[in-house]
């Protein structure tokens, strides 16, 4: 298939364009092929990445019915990454679940050739069995938001389906690589401040997908013709221990280890971290040398006291997600492997100045 | 009492300009403008003006000053065609989008005597003006080189999704963050003698750049960002003594202050007719270095961009 000839001169509406996923389709896709870009946007201070291209930059909200039919106005492909990531669950969970089906609705209404949903290995939910396939059922994990409302969703998106709207289901795992917050600066982060913890040793599997493996399988999904009303999970299809995962990124910064969260004795450590807090409130200790001291032990304190009981699960688990369905019918091959693309993130940090 | 007429009702007039005038006395605003009608309304109505236009050239025979905060196009036409009209001009950086257009626009005050200044905030914060004065009274010794680095998430203030367009604002992060930079760096040591660029845009706006300079013996890098975090300090080594300052010198300053002060200068100057301020010919400088910036660009090595 030759992508460059079919996307030529088309035009391509991309919500949620700058946020990490659609932040780097925008990129392929301007760098790579000759095609009108759209880019829904609703925070316009992260618009500086995807602004460094020639792109057609709107400022919304998936939650305005008529500009969600405006923008898709003579429009041949939607990729729909746009998600409530606010500090409000409930605003969230209206972004996600009716800010898509605006999206399709538009969409539909508009007879757009093809959209793409990003749906997330998250609706499979957890405690997870050996195996996970597209066949596999979806499980709503209480209290985890996340899951909850992309399922809704694309419940949403499956009404539109059926509808008649020439829909594709990606389901990606996690997504790391250069601008990742939860795969990727989430973890930097959480080893600066000594808070990064293992689970079990780290034994359990994480099932890792390189950003640019992701965008190949978005790109497939746009033309390939077995493909439509498909759903796919994508990962790299190589599961590799949370150990492995986190110890990459321990490398750039600290020659130490990772520490177990089973090493520690939760009680005391949660103890310690209310300790901390009480002395802070009521304005002890004062002198800046002893803060300094305490803060490591006070991360370290926050880190284990504040382990959920489904994030334990969810480290814990040891599931293969499967790829075979993907392999075979979009004819997608992970083409950047673990190592090379740790080597790409570890640039990127570099550059970024997060290490 | 001084008539000002406001053109282009952006985020950053509401926040700074229309508040910094209000605590300003023997001025008064004339006029709001902009195409954007309702959002004029909207100011007029929280700012208590009642003269509100969506063409500044029906306000003009009024005014003393036109203040220019339009999206950076339209800087060069809308000043030129104020003071063609006998209003001195106020207009906000960048001055001009290359130095043609900012010449011109020199060219024209100079012809019809009307006054030309520019929005260089920064040369009114404290920290800058304490700098300048150290440097000028030679307390560092011979200078030998400087850093300046200047990045954040970007976070300001916007209406409209312009300062991304590489059509309507000239430039990204040289062009609008640069532009402060150097006309910095030239107000403390004078032009450059060389300069080395590069940045990370593909047919848009760049949000990195990174710029070599030499002025006469001393060397300077300038790095600056709209996405990531940078140490945001100016190091300047001097023979005798290295200092770090905050980049951008805002300290413990409002920002608002600091647009106070530069527009009261040039009220005071327009009443007492001096030049005690920063005019079009003196930033012509630093526009000419940001024009042989973009001529001469290279681009930023980023090797996960690639496919």
């Amino acid at each position: 298939m030759n992508l460059g000839l079919k996307l030529k001169n088309r035009t391509i509406l991309i919500t949620g364009a700058s946020g990490f996923i659609g932040g780097r389709i925008v990129e392929r896709l301007c760098q790579d092929y000759d095609c009108q870009v759209k880019a829904l946007v609703h925070n316009l201070g992260h618009a500086a990445r995807i602004s460094r291209f020639k792109i057609e930059l709107i400022k919304g909200d998936v939650l305005d019915k008529k500009l969600m039919k405006q923008i898709t106005r003579g429009v041949d492909y939607v990729i729909h990454g746009a998600v409530g990531n606010t500090a409000d669950i409930k605003l969230n969970r209206q972004i996600t679940v009716e800010g898509t089906r605006n999206i399709m609705q538009a969409s539909l209404k508009n007879r757009v050739k093809r959209i793409i949903y990003f749906s997330t290995m998250s609706v499979y939910g957890y405690p997870l069995p050996q195996r996970v396939n597209e066949e596999s059922r979806y499980k709503k994990v209480p209290d985890d938001n996340y899951n909850q409302m992309k399922i809704e969703a694309e419940k949403v998106a499956r009404e539109y389906k059926k509808k008649g709207l020439p829909l594709v289901i990606l389901q990606p795992t996690q997504v790391y690589g250069p601008y990742s917050g939860a795969w990727t600066i989430w973890p930097i982060t959480e080893i600066k401040n000594n808070q990064l913890l293992l689970v079990d040793g780290g034994q359990g599997l994480a099932n890792p997908v390189y950003i640019d493996n992701l965008v190949e399988a978005v790109f497939l999904a746009l033309f390939n013709k077995q493909a439509l009303g498909e759903t796919f999970i994508i990962s790299d299809g190589q599961p590799i221990t949370w150990e492995r995962f986190y110890q990459a990124y321990q490398k750039m910064v600290t020659p130490k280890r990772l520490p177990d969260l089973n090493q520690f004795n939760r009680l005391r450590w949660q103890i310690l971290s209310w300790l901390i807090k009480l002395a802070k409130k009521i304005g002890l200790p004062k002198p800046n040398f002893i803060i300094n001291k305490i803060k490591p032990v006070y991360q370290r304190a926050q880190a284990v006291g504040s382990w959920s009981k489904n994030r334990q699960m969810f480290f814990s688990t040891k599931s293969k997600f499967e790829i075979n369905k993907a392999k075979k019918l979009l004819g997608y091959s992970p083409r950047i492997s673990f190592s090379q693309g740790m080597t790409l993130t570890k640039q990127w940090l570099k550059y970024s100045r997060l290490i | 009492m001084i008539k000002i007429g406001i053109i282009g009702c952006g985020a950053v007039v509401e926040k700074f300009h229309l508040p910094a005038l209000r605590k300003i006395k023997g001025v008064s605003i004339e006029a709001l403008v902009d195409k954007d009608i309702a959002r004029v309304k909207e100011l007029g109505r929280k700012f208590k003006i009642r003269a509100i236009s969506d063409d500044y050239r029906k306000v003009l025979k009024n005014l003393d000053i036109s203040l220019i905060a339009l999206p950076n196009y339209l800087h060069a036409p809308v000043a030129i065609d104020c003071l063609k009209n006998g209003v001195n001009v106020f207009c906000e950086k960048p001055m001009a989008v290359n130095l043609k257009e900012a010449k011109k626009m020199v060219k024209t005050a100079k012809e019809k005597k009307k006054k030309l200044a520019v929005g260089m905030t920064r040369r009114y914060f404290k920290i800058n003006q304490e700098l300048k004065q150290k440097l000028d009274n030679g307390e560092l010794g011979k200078i030998k080189s400087f850093e300046y680095e200047e990045g954040f998430i970007f976070s300001w203030p916007l209406k409209t999704t312009y300062v991304f367009d590489k059509q309507r604002a000239g430039g990204g992060v040289l062009m609008d963050m640069g532009s402060h930079v150097m006309d910095l760096i030239i107000w403390l040591w004078g032009k450059p003698t060389k300069i080395e660029y590069w940045d990370d845009g593909y047919n848009g706006v760049e949000a990195n750049c990174q710029i070599k300079l030499r002025i006469g013996d001393i060397k300077g890098r300038i790095e600056l960002s709209r996405n990531r975090t940078l140490t945001n300090m100016f190091k300047i080594a001097g023979q005798k003594e290295i200092i770090e300052t905050p980049a951008g010198g805002i300290g413990e300053e409002k920002f608002e202050t600091g647009i106070k002060k530069e527009l009261e200068a040039f009220i005071k100057a327009i009443t007492d007719k001096t030049d005690k301020f920063v005019s079009g010919k003196d930033v012509l400088e630093s526009i000419k270095a940001i024009d042989c910036c973009y001529k001469y660009k290279k681009q930023i090595y980023e090797p996960w961009l690639k496919a």
